[in-house]
């Protein structure tokens, strides 16, 4: 009898027990190959290859969707480099997607190779560590390829990473709906004409113009650039309350409640409706966006449409305002982890990713930064075989044309915030006026804060 | 060994192996950012925690989302007791009272299986102000300027508590209906025989029998339902203009968009007080109205 | 005469009001049953046609499409999908057993700190989750757990919510029973093995289901705690339908109209347990 209780008890006990163990020693072998877990699919050794048994392997983790390009080029350069294998992983750019990588980054795992997209968490990963000095490489000299727009991925006067891909926010027109009433493709404009054109352009179930959440800073922030990266007067503090910005916001209100020729910022952002797609099926005759929208102008399987589309630059708040800087420039910065235990492949990779190895990127509407790059075989391969549905001469002028173009660095906490306020002054709850003070006031706050 | 010690020996075997698990996987976290919240921490960035005392506390109290989150986690109590009445009535109908009955509770218990995502994105579209059906009805009644519901920062909570009632009568209905399970066939006969209406029948013997249950989904409903967002979070990130932003979601912002641990410590544990102190309250209140 | 009429109309008013009833709870359902409809319907369309208003609740072209696309593209849905049944199916079978051991001690030895320890679970399952999630990722990286599945399935075994059930149910069986048993000579063991888990089968079933509902949907956790591709499980998976500009709606829907099938099995397998389960349980608080 006693036995057996004894016996009953140490079954319980021991599941728990050596579960504990088995967990501790769960991924002691095989580090970053699934430790011993899963249906291992094992690495693809390419036949034919005379490499050495034991490849080096790399982590590149990036939030291009898989299909999207990644797996072709991670495809390509595994073929050409049997001894280095690199495994692209996807994470989603959004606030759990980032705090997966950092988590990662700061463990025992390996992720060797990443990309930011944003500076304010760029600059974090950098400030935490998490990032190697690429000057140290001294065969690759960031600026001599990229240009002098690839200072803005400085911090402390120093690159952390390598911004492979450049192009602006712009504005992808129905060129259609634009003859139809008899609207030229603009070469420049201010947002007064940016009003009109929408007002003009809005029929019976189409919207003149949609625009990704958020956009409406574009131009404010547009008009402080030039000042600061930060968007900070000489002084230090916070320049969002000058009348630019309550401009801004009086034209993108009109153009809501008065034209009725955009969608309301707040039924927006809680219908999610798909920009992309409403572009398409002409519902906008404008669209405010990035180039990833090519992902699905170029898809014309899934996405069948009947009208050329064209490209005007961002609307600066003024036409004639000298000092506008649009938004846009180098990004997609490759960084490498200091825990990495292969910081030269990983360069390697990262050298032959920025100047030739992105193309199958390009499909996607990612225009390759570096100097070095075939760039007219990129642009063949983005328009492959849709180049008739295209106002070409427009989108080379606003992709490739000499527009200047910069990214704020405003920090995520305040960009944060100022979307309540910019919901607020889109619910009617503030005036431009109002509006344009509490930006500079949660602005000047954060500001506060990070100087102390 | 005596008999008490005996007992106790026995019964920490008993509870041993899932205590140690809890207190590995749950309690040392807890601990951990219990102690956080001290802290002006900040995950990934290279510094160590460093002592600050209370002054998460006083930044919290100042911040603009800590008014609007208390008063919303004071809306969210709402839709627990609408949808667990809503739940109970449903399961009385399910039970012996329509024909279909597996079906018809399988349909209601849908959602419970339902991707997420494509629950938030039915609500969406429900509720979206230009082409919603929501909003169709109401113009061909006549008004012509109905809300926006979650497009305004003034009916946006009204339509989340809408949603949130909807959410929880199928886990609700379910409970209920095993609890009726209980409801012997004599009962009925003899109120029949009485000549009770349905009303009294309700009164009288159901609600008697099932009261365990309802405290049980009270309590562990208010939990949920100030714990949960996800759905919430899904339509409308907190917003607009921060309107719907409950305390798990001034948390997760904290921790999730800003990596500020220690103050998402302090925002999660002044949530804690508040669950507990509702906890508490039914706990105590529970002798006036549960049949045991 | 009159009788046989009466029974007659009382039972046509019977047949009315329940028929009736019918309709109305069919209606009522619709609400809650349209986010399903929906998914699946999406599942059926193309890109083009999922944001139609009104929405298309059949789609009018419908295609195969996605559904193909989903396991056949990509990093390897069907590898997520054996992942997430072991991962699942594990935790079925472990937490309800740890969970009953745990709930026997609970309820069925009194000793001295017992009621303490049961509140501090009790708060425990107020915690909000998301702050604990850099602690527990800390811990597993120490524990060397991290990007393995143990990272889900050890904390998963350890629920307050499946203690808390089993507990309720115990608590109901009469002390008769026991009682009996312990005169027969038996110990703690031997009733909790040979009495109390044979008898709570429905309340150990019921608890399986619901746990193998919560572990199959997860994706905090996951997203997380596993960083390698081969171990990432079906919500994780679902992640590659999240565009960089939006959701890909009908491929998330075929996938989350795939990952809803294991569910709906158990479900069904296991309805008359949950039935009884609850009921069982809920009663005596």
């Amino acid at each position: 009898m006693k036995n057996r209780k004894w016996l009953a008890a140490g079954v319980a006990w021991s599941v728990v027990a050596s579960l504990m163990l088995v967990g501790c020693s769960g991924n002691g072998n095989g580090n970053g190959n699934g430790g011993t877990e899963g249906p291992a699919s094992s690495p693809s050794a390419k036949p034919g290859a005379t490499a050495n048994a034991d490849p080096i392997k790399l982590t590149f983790w990036g939030a291009v969707p898989v299909e999207n390009g990644p797996q072709t080029v991670v495809d390509n350069w595994n073929k050409e480099n049997p001894d280095i294998q690199v495994e692209y992983v996807r994470f989603v750019n959004d606030e759990a997607g980032n705090l997966k990588l950092d988590t990662a980054l700061v463990s025992s795992q390996p992720v060797d190779m990443y990309v930011s997209y944003d500076y304010s968490l760029y600059e974090k990963r950098v400030k935490a560590g998490n990032a190697l000095d690429v000057g140290e490489f001294t065969d690759f000299g960031v600026e001599e390829k990229m240009g002098e727009g690839a200072a803005l991925w400085k911090v402390d006067d120093k690159y952390y990473g390598v911004p492979t891909s450049k192009g602006p926010s712009f504005v992808w027109l129905n060129k259609d709906m634009l003859d139809a009433k008899g609207l030229p493709v603009p070469t420049e404009w201010g947002l007064d004409e940016f009003r009109e054109y929408a007002a003009k352009l809005k029929d019976d179930n189409v919207w003149g113009l949609a625009q990704s959440d958020y956009y409406f800073n574009v131009p404010i922030n547009g008009s402080m650039l030039k000042k600061s990266l930060t968007l900070t007067n000489p002084d230090g503090t916070s320049a969002f309350d000058n009348p630019l910005t309550v401009k801004t916001l009086q034209v993108y209100t009109d153009m809501m409640f008065t034209d009725k020729s955009l969608m309301p910022h707040t039924e927006q952002i809680t219908s999610k409706p798909a920009l992309d797609q409403m572009f398409v099926k002409g519902e906008t005759a404008m669209l405010f966006s990035t180039n990833q929208v090519f992902r699905t102008t170029n898809n014309m399987a899934e996405y069948p449409r009947t009208f050329k589309v064209a490209a005007a630059p961002a609307p600066r708040v003024n036409k004639d305002q000298s000092d506008y800087i649009n938004a846009g420039g180098l990004g997609d910065v490759i960084s490498i982890n200091p825990r990495t235990k292969h910081p030269e492949a990983a360069q390697k990779f990262i050298k032959w990713y920025a100047d030739s190895g992105m193309l199958p990127m390009a499909a996607g509407g990612r225009v390759p930064a570096s100097k070095d790059f075939p760039v007219d075989e990129a642009v063949a391969l983005m328009f492959k075989g849709v180049e008739d549905t295209y106002d070409l001469d427009s989108i080379k002028r606003v992709m490739f044309g000499d527009l200047p173009l910069g990214l704020s660095r405003l920090d995520r906490k305040t960009g944060s915030e100022q979307q309540a306020i910019y919901d607020n002054v889109f619910s009617r709850k503030l005036t431009p006026e109002e509006g344009a003070k509490e930006l500079a006031r949660v602005h000047n706050a954060n500001l506060k804060t990070s100087s102390q | 060994m005596n008999w008490m010690k005996r007992q106790r020996l026995i019964g920490y075997v008993f509870i041993g192996p899932n205590l140690i698990g809890m207190t590995v996987f749950m309690l040392i976290p807890a601990l951990f950012s219990f102690y956080l919240m001290f802290t002006d921490w900040v995950f990934a960035s290279g510094q160590p925690p460093r002592f600050i005392g209370l002054d998460n506390f006083r930044m919290m109290v100042r911040d603009d989302l800590f008014a609007v989150s208390v008063k919303n986690t004071l809306l969210v109590l709402i839709p627990v007791p609408i949808s667990i009445m809503l739940g109970f009535l449903i399961a009385v109908m399910l039970n012996n009272r329509t024909y279909f009955q597996k079906t018809l509770r399988a349909f209601f218990f849908a959602p419970y299986f339902t991707s997420g995502i494509a629950i938030a994105f039915v609500w969406m579209v429900l509720f979206q102000p230009t082409n919603g059906p929501i909003n169709a009805f109401l113009r061909s009644v006549g008004i012509s300027e109905p809300p926006l519901w979650f497009a305004s920062p003034d009916t946006a909570m009204y339509a989340v508590l809408v949603m949130m009632t909807a959410g929880g009568i199928g886990y609700n209905m379910i409970i209920y209906l095993a609890a009726l399970q209980e409801l012997s066939s004599e009962q009925l006969e003899a109120a029949r025989i009485d000549g009770a209406t349905f009303g009294q029948l309700l009164r009288q013997i159901i609600f008697p029998l099932v009261s365990p249950t309802t405290l049980f989904l009270t309590i562990t409903g208010f939990i949920g339902s100030i714990k949960g967002f996800g759905m919430i979070y899904a339509i409308t990130q907190g917003g607009p203009a921060n309107s719907t932003t409950v305390f798990s979601i001034f948390a997760y912002k904290k921790a999730f968009s800003f990596y500020e641990m220690g103050y998402a410590s302090a925002v999660s544990w002044t949530m804690f007080l508040i669950i507990l102190f509702i906890t508490l309250i039914q706990w105590a209140g529970q002798k006036k109205w549960v049949h045991y | 005469m009159d009788a046989i009429k009466d029974r007659k109309i009382r039972k046509v008013r019977e047949q009315l009001t329940k028929s009736f009833n019918t309709i109305l709870m069919a209606l009522a359902s619709l609400l809650l049953l349209s986010p399903m409809i929906w998914m699946i319907s999406t599942s059926f369309k193309k890109a083009i046609d999922v944001f139609t208003y009104p929405i298309q609740w059949i789609p009018t072209d419908p295609v195969w499409t996605n559904h193909i696309k989903v396991w056949t593209t990509g990093d390897g849905f069907a590898m997520f999908y054996l992942n997430s049944l072991k991962i699942s199916l594990v935790l079925m079978i472990g937490a309800p057993l740890l969970a009953a051991f745990a709930a026997y001690g609970f309820s069925r030895i009194p000793f001295k700190g017992r009621d303490a320890v049961f509140l501090l679970y009790l708060c425990l399952m107020m915690i909000p989750q998301q702050v604990l999630f850099v602690p527990k990722f800390i811990m597993f990286d120490w524990m060397n757990i991290y990007n393995t599945h143990w990272a889900l399935i050890l904390p998963g075994l350890f629920t307050v919510f499946g203690v808390f059930m089993i507990r309720q149910f115990f608590m109901s069986i009469p002390h008769e029973i026991s009682e009996a048993a312990f005169i027969d000579g038996a110990g703690h063991f031997r009733i909790f093995f040979q009495l109390f888990l044979p008898l709570s089968k429905p309340v150990l079933a019921t608890f399986a289901i619901i746990d193998f509902t919560w572990t199959w949907n997860d994706y905090e956790n996951a997203l997380i705690f596993l960083l390698d591709k081969r171990l990432f499980t079906v919500p994780l998976g679902m992640q590659n339908f999240m565009l960089e500009a939006g959701v890909d709606y009908n491929m998330m829907m075929a996938a989350a109209t795939a990952g809803v099938v294991p569910l709906l099995i158990v479900f069904f397998l296991g309805q008359k347990y949950i039935i009884q389960g609850f009921s069982s349980s809920a009663v005596k608080g």
